[in-house]
């Protein structure tokens, strides 16, 4: 059951961390679009 | 908020779908032969299915990019390969917990791992060389190019438990010859179903990173201040007095 625990954290947790990281450098590039126009 | 910003039905799918899905993998029975560790089967089979999906959106985009030269098709192979770079990751790294837990080890120079690590690199070199090059134009043609070849892996990649004897099991799925119990074969395909979802909102918004991204490329290239090498004149030649 240790594997499956470390297993499904990782993936759990990698897409999870893909989507913050994501979701921070749209915001970004939203706010730099906002402030050209 | 805005349009952009308001949450989609297509993520409020996704999260609702990977929940069930995760829900159904710890409910799914145990298998006799490997117990909890068989329940990495609910993860490890999307993760690599959501890799040969990407590299093959990736492969289309370069394809019909190099047919159409319409840039919007370059942003979406870059933007899922980047997608399929997380996902095969997940899958190598996931796969060696797996290995750990059944065959005792979390790597072996085996077909199937060898050929997704080095799949998984390309890759990688995929999003390098798409860094590498500023110009939107050239990007676009010369990693198109690689796209299209990058795929090419897929075939020994999949092939590779039949073609050569390997401790990596054969195909899980294999439609004509299932032979899963129905609420195992149940959670699988929720799973897959899940994480394909999760890949099509992951996708709609790294594209709208990559026009904003492309946008914000061709606005500072328009604006009209100096450039280097500007305060360099050509020399004239003459009287010269």
């Amino acid at each position: 059951m240790r594997y499956v625990v470390i297993g499904y954290t990782l993936t759990y947790g990698t897409l999870l961390g893909y989507i913050v990281w994501l979701g921070r450098r749209l915001r970004l590039a939203r706010k730099r679009a906002s402030g050209r126009t | 908020m805005t349009s952009r910003t308001r949450p989609a039905w297509l993520d409020v799918v996704a999260l609702v779908a990977i929940l069930g899905a995760f829900v159904f993998a710890m409910a799914s029975p145990r298998i006799a032969s490997q117990g909890d560790a068989a329940r990495m089967l609910f993860i490890h089979v999307p993760t690599i299915w959501l890799a040969y999906l990407s590299f093959s959106v990736t492969f289309v985009a370069s394809v019909v990019y190099l047919a159409t030269r319409k840039l919007r098709w370059d942003l979406v192979a870059g933007s899922s390969a980047e997608i399929g770079v997380v996902f095969t990751s997940v899958a190598v790294i996931g796969g060696m917990i797996w290995g750990k837990a059944t065959w005792n080890v979390y790597w072996t120079w085996d077909a199937r791992l060898t050929l997704t690590a080095i799949m998984l690199f390309v890759y990688i070199g995929y999003l390098a060389l798409r860094r590498a090059i500023a110009d939107p134009e050239a990007r676009a043609r010369r990693s198109a190019v690689l796209g299209i070849l990058g795929l090419v892996q897929l075939i020994p990649v999949h092939f590779s438990v039949t073609w050569w004897r390997t401790l990596h099991q054969t195909n899980t799925f294999r439609p004509r010859d299932i032979q899963m119990d129905g609420p195992i074969l149940a959670a699988l395909l929720t799973s897959v179903f899940a994480f394909t979802v999760v890949y099509a909102a992951l996708l709609r918004h790294r594209y709208q990173l990559a026009q904003l991204e492309l946008e914000a490329l061709e606005a500072a290239v328009a604006v009209d201040g100096p450039v280097a090498g500007d305060a360099v004149t050509a020399p004239t030649f003459g009287s010269g007095r």
